[in-house]
């Protein structure tokens, strides 16, 4: 079948959740070793703190690169 | 028209086409037909020219947020330009602000230059921590600002009739990125010299000839695409980030609550504010978290004799 816009409809949303879930699972386990290690050494916990901020935005921008697409095409939803 | 009239109308048509009132406000608030998709809340330049230019009848309120149609001379000339405004506004207030502390320093500090202490004491803490501390001391200047404008151009889009320059635009993280990939670059070029610079794309070498002869140009090209991603993936990252809070701050506040009698509006859009101010810093924080993490990469290794 030809490319028809309204394929989009259910393309975009369901791609930006796939990219959701896929960050969800990842910036879960992040925050769960970083939790045990806050528990395991409590002097170092801020250190700890600042490298899961960082590498949870690192993993977010992974799925901001997905609604980035959303963004770009949203115009053809027509 | 009264208030209450148009917001019913504008109800009914949101609830129909999830912003099809909020397009007709954003694809006459901005210039360029590539934002008519995108909600987005007017901002001052927005009111302010319609309303001079345009001779748009202003009839109230309502007539700003459902009727705002600017006219061409403004679209042709400042329409695009309205993110450079607001940024030199931004900038303006910054140098202003740390122009007037920096006249009266006291060796002691008190008042406002020792909250501004403790911040460039955590900015340069966070900043030397990643590249060490006699070493990063002379980039906490750059780093730092970046850091600083960031978060300022982050958490002016939160303002009311402001926009930040970053949303939507997505000329200005691609500015920053270049810059912070252009002095990543000259501090390794002046740092390890040409011929360094050449050799630390070539990665480890093992003394074995017919595994270097393959290994070497691979490394060569993984290398150079690395360096190359690395300000993209800077400026997607901001873009993406600034861009979603506020069509999502622009979007909340558009929506109208009702019921079968009656239509109304509140500012949901407040709820969201905490996590904006959140994302906000937590964005600058990383973007300058990894420029000085390319800084460190481009630098000196001791530990390996040779890189």
């Amino acid at each position: 079948m030809a490319f028809d816009p309204s394929m989009l409809g259910i393309a975009l949303p369901l791609g930006v959740g796939i990219a959701a879930a896929g960050s969800g699972v990842g910036i879960g386990n992040a925050v769960g070793k970083a939790m045990e290690a806050m528990g395991r050494q409590p002097d170092a916990a801020g250190k700890i703190q600042v490298g899961m901020i960082i590498g949870c935005a690192m993993i977010e921008a992974l799925t901001i690169y997905a609604l980035l697409v959303v963004f770009i095409l949203m115009g053809k939803l027509a | 028209m009264s208030v209450a009239e148009a917001m019913i109308a504008s109800g009914m048509a949101a609830a129909e086409a999830a912003t099809g009132t909020v397009h007709a406000a954003a694809a006459g608030a901005e210039g360029g037909g590539h934002h008519s998709a995108i909600p987005e809340l007017p901002n001052l330049l927005d009111y302010l020219f319609a309303h001079f230019y345009k001779g748009a009848h202003f009839k109230g309120p309502e007539t700003i947020l459902f009727e705002l149609k600017p006219s061409k001379l403004w679209e042709f000339t400042l329409g695009d330009a309205s993110n450079i405004f607001f940024s030199f506004v931004i900038i303006a207030v910054l140098i202003f602000v740390f122009w007037r502390l920096s006249r009266k320093l006291k060796r002691i500090p008190t008042g406002f230059q020792a909250l501004v202490e403790i911040f460039v004491g955590a900015i340069s803490g966070f900043i030397t921590g990643i590249i060490g501390d006699e070493e990063g001391k002379p980039f906490v200047p750059f780093v730092g600002t970046i850091f600083l404008f960031i978060l300022c151009l982050n958490l002016s889009g939160l303002i009311p009739f402001y926009k930040s320059p970053i949303a939507l635009n997505i000329n200005m993280p691609l500015s920053l990125a270049l810059c912070v990939f252009v002095f990543v670059q000259y501090h390794g070029l002046r740092q390890n010299g040409l011929k360094g610079y050449i050799m630390h794309f070539r990665g480890e070498v093992s003394g074995i000839l017919p595994v270097d002869i393959i290994l070497i140009p691979l490394n060569f090209i993984l290398h150079i695409i690395g360096e190359i991603v690395k300000p993209i993936s800077l400026t997607l990252r901001l873009f993406g980030n600034i861009t979603g809070e506020d069509v999502v701050i622009a979007v909340l506040a558009t929506l109208l609550v009702g019921g079968a009698f009656f239509t109304a509006w509140i500012p949901i859009q407040a709820l969201f504010y905490p996590l904006a101010l959140m994302f906000s810093a937590m964005q600058a924080l990383v973007f300058t978290g990894l420029s000085s993490a390319y800084i460190l990469l481009m630098s000196k290794h001791e530990e390996h004799g040779e890189h």
